[in-house]
């Protein structure tokens, strides 16, 4: 069975042809963002035709696989193209990040194409987890920026093609997650207990990875407090309430 | 022969059928037959690539297959209908899946029958071609597919956690498609008499000597006359008949194979029969088809069809001891590969209220199961109601099917219930 690597991003390495250029998403109420960058190559110019097919291909299926996200009666998740778009991890500054969070944009995806070996690509996808940049939670820390790395060898071409061809649950996972993290911040309890759970079963589908495994336990940091604020405040009316003194929101 | 038999099962099909725009198979013509109980629909399968012209003809093969093929399968079912939809030029916004879907689940509730669209994309990378197929599924006027289970005077509801579902991604070569095409084209034909030896005619295309071609003198649907072991007799509306062998390598085992969203198929046209025309054949039939569905797939993302298929069997299993219990013990094993399904928590849930009512043995109510559901769906209210209602239950009241809560949680807990829908229903 052909696994994906993932590791922990360090894009300081990433070449010179990043592009930070704005991607506007339309202002719907309940509704949050998922933005696809570009999937490019290192070098565009030398790249094989079907290389670029396969290109195409991918970036319909990470599209298709978003926009098919199963969600009951939770708010949408958009997801915006952004064509020209191609940042990398300094890009991603303070401001920036901000601004995009106060859009209620949650995950931003970039892809790279690269030749690694004699015969073999590369395909790595590129994640910004956007509130994860400023949540942070007592005790807990997660890296914000992800990387999942699908190889393309000519001889195991049919098995390797099928795999990055499949769906990616670490992309909904970071989706959801991402969404949940917001509604945290909006202290949207009942929301953010319904897609952090979410994103956790999803990640769990996951190829397993320290990030990962940091990202779990971030997560359910997170549905702990989000369970823990929901009985403090006053106010709140909801079924978070019906819990048991010690339960979790999420059921495992 | 009876007449009620002649219309009790209807079969119907249209193969691959015209060349030009407005013929009847087109997308923007899109039909599906009245007499038939559930009709299948595909749609041609898109090219990912879609300036990849010349792989048109691979999308229109494959969704011929996938419609004949699924067409022998689900003969079992008997009054049923299967329709290749084709497009009409290279960019036919006709052939959307929504504004089909629209079209025909209007028709299907006028006609209170089953409704299933399949629809996908297709890749080719040499020789080998990646397929990824999506569907679609509702019956009559029913919206959403549900299940109530009465007792003490309450009734617990459920649904099935979706009814619109990405299969994953499978792949197979060009010679494997050719040979599941061979053997379609070998095994639909029309035979004079119930014998391998008889003369017969093709019901299709020749599939073997021209993969993705289509054929406008072949405009076919078919009514089942009569059914002798492992043949049916069947005609079409222009009077050609003959006798179809339903066990062949024409069903859905070749194309299943490769593609396991075949058996899905199968095992939801079984459900949809089944929930309209109760019959132990067809639900052993449907159950069968959907765990096979299941095994193909193990444990691949997406598992949204999984999770459905489970569920569509559990709904199935329920109504004597034996099926209740089974029916906990898909949920069960469901939400191990689903734990933040908030529909699936509340059917689970129903499903054990059913059991305790059908095993008339006592159990604990499964008042957590309906909380985690509750807390799953930040804007829903079913698990809500159901949970009020397991709180107001009596046990004692009424039979020892459910064992009594402690009365003064049970009444905080409810009162916790009614403010949370109060404010939900506002």
């Amino acid at each position: 069975m052909i696994r994906a690597m993932a590791v922990v991003l360090c894009l300081a390495t990433l070449p010179v042809l990043a592009q930070y250029k704005d991607c506007r998403t339309a202002q719907l109420p309940a509704t949050y963002h998922l933005l696809v960058d570009d999937f490019r190559f290192s070098d565009e110019n030398s790249v094989p035709a079907d290389m670029k097919l396969v290109r195409e291909v991918l970036y319909g299926s990470v599209e298709n696989q978003l926009e098919a996200m199963k969600l009951q009666n939770l708010p949408s998740l958009r997801t915006s193209r952004c064509t020209g778009r191609w940042p990398q991890a300094s890009d991603f500054t303070k401001p920036r990040v901000e601004s995009l969070n106060n859009r209620d944009v949650v995950m931003e995806l970039w892809t790279e194409i690269r030749p690694s070996e004699e015969n073999r690509f590369d395909a790595e996808f590129n994640v910004l987890l956007v509130p994860a940049m400023l949540l942070s939670l007592s005790g807990q820390n997660t890296p914000p920026l992800f990387r999942s790395a699908y190889p393309l060898t000519k001889n195991q071409r049919k098995e390797q093609l099928l795999a990055l061809l499949r769906n990616h649950p670490e992309l909904n996972a970071y989706a959801l997650i991402g969404a949940g993290l917001r509604a945290v911040e909006n202290r949207d309890y009942d929301v953010a207990n319904a897609f952090l759970c979410r994103g956790m079963a999803e990640l769990r589908q996951a190829p397993k990875t320290q990030d990962h495994d940091k990202l779990l336990k971030y997560v359910d940091a997170a549905s702990a407090k989000v369970v823990a604020d929901a009985r403090r405040d006053t106010v709140y009316i909801g079924p978070l309430r019906l819990l048991a003194p010690n339960a979790k929101g999420c059921v495992k | 022969m009876s007449a009620r038999r002649f219309f009790a099962a209807a079969l119907l099909v249209i193969a691959a059928m015209r060349a030009h725009a407005g013929g009847a198979a087109v997308c923007s013509d899109a039909f599906i037959f009245d007499e038939a109980g559930a009709n299948v629909v595909v749609l041609p399968y898109s090219n990912a690539i879609p300036e990849r012209r010349d792989l048109d003809q691979t999308g229109q093969a494959l969704s011929l297959l996938v419609q004949m093929n699924t067409l022998a399968a689900i003969l079992k079912y008997e009054s049923v209908g299967a329709i290749q939809l084709i497009r009409s030029d290279f960019n036919d916004v006709a052939c959307d899946p929504d504004r089909i879907w629209r079209q025909l689940s209007a028709r299907a509730a006028v006609k209170d029958s089953g409704l299933v669209l399949v629809w996908g994309r297709i890749f080719q990378d040499g020789d080998q071609i990646y397929v990824q197929s999506y569907a679609r599924f509702a019956r009559g006027k029913t919206g959403q597919e549900s299940w109530a289970v009465s007792l003490g005077g309450a009734s617990f509801e459920a649904t099935l956690s979706e009814q619109a579902t990405a299969f994953p991604t499978e792949t197979f070569s060009e010679g494997e498609l050719k040979e599941i095409a061979r053997l379609t084209s070998q095994n639909a034909v029309l035979r004079e008499t119930p014998s391998d030896d008889a003369p017969g005619e093709r019901m299709g295309p020749d599939l073997a000597k021209c993969l993705g071609c289509v054929d406008p003198g072949r405009p076919a649907s078919y009514v089942i006359l009569e059914q002798n072991g492992p043949w049916a007799h069947i005609k079409n509306k222009f009077g050609q008949s003959g006798w179809l062998k339903l066990n062949t390598g024409f069903g859905a085992i070749p194309l299943g194979e490769k593609m396991p969203e075949i058996f899905f198929i199968d095992g939801t046209v079984g459900y949809l029969r089944t929930r309209k025309e109760p019959r132990t054949s067809f639900a052993r039939a449907a159950d069968e088809a959907l765990a096979r569905y299941t095994e193909a797939v193990g444990g691949q993302p997406p598992l949204g069809a999984t999770v459905v298929a489970a569920e569509m069997r559990a709904m199935l299993a329920a109504k004597d001891p034996a099926g209740a219990e089974r029916a906990v013990s898909l949920l069960s094993t469901a939400i191990e590969q689903s734990p933040a399904d908030a529909a699936l928590h509340n059917l689970l849930a129903v499903a054990k209220i059913n059991r305790a009512v059908v095993v008339s043995k006592p159990e604990a109510p499964p008042v957590q199961d309906f909380i985690s559901a509750a807390v799953l769906d930040p804007a829903g209210v079913l698990a809500l109601r159901n949970l009020k209602q397991l709180l107001q239950l009596n046990p004692e009241g009424d039979g020892p099917r459910l064992l009594a809560l402690p009365a003064d949680e049970a009444k905080e807990q409810l009162a916790l219930v009614d403010s949370i829908l109060a404010k939900r229903q506002q």
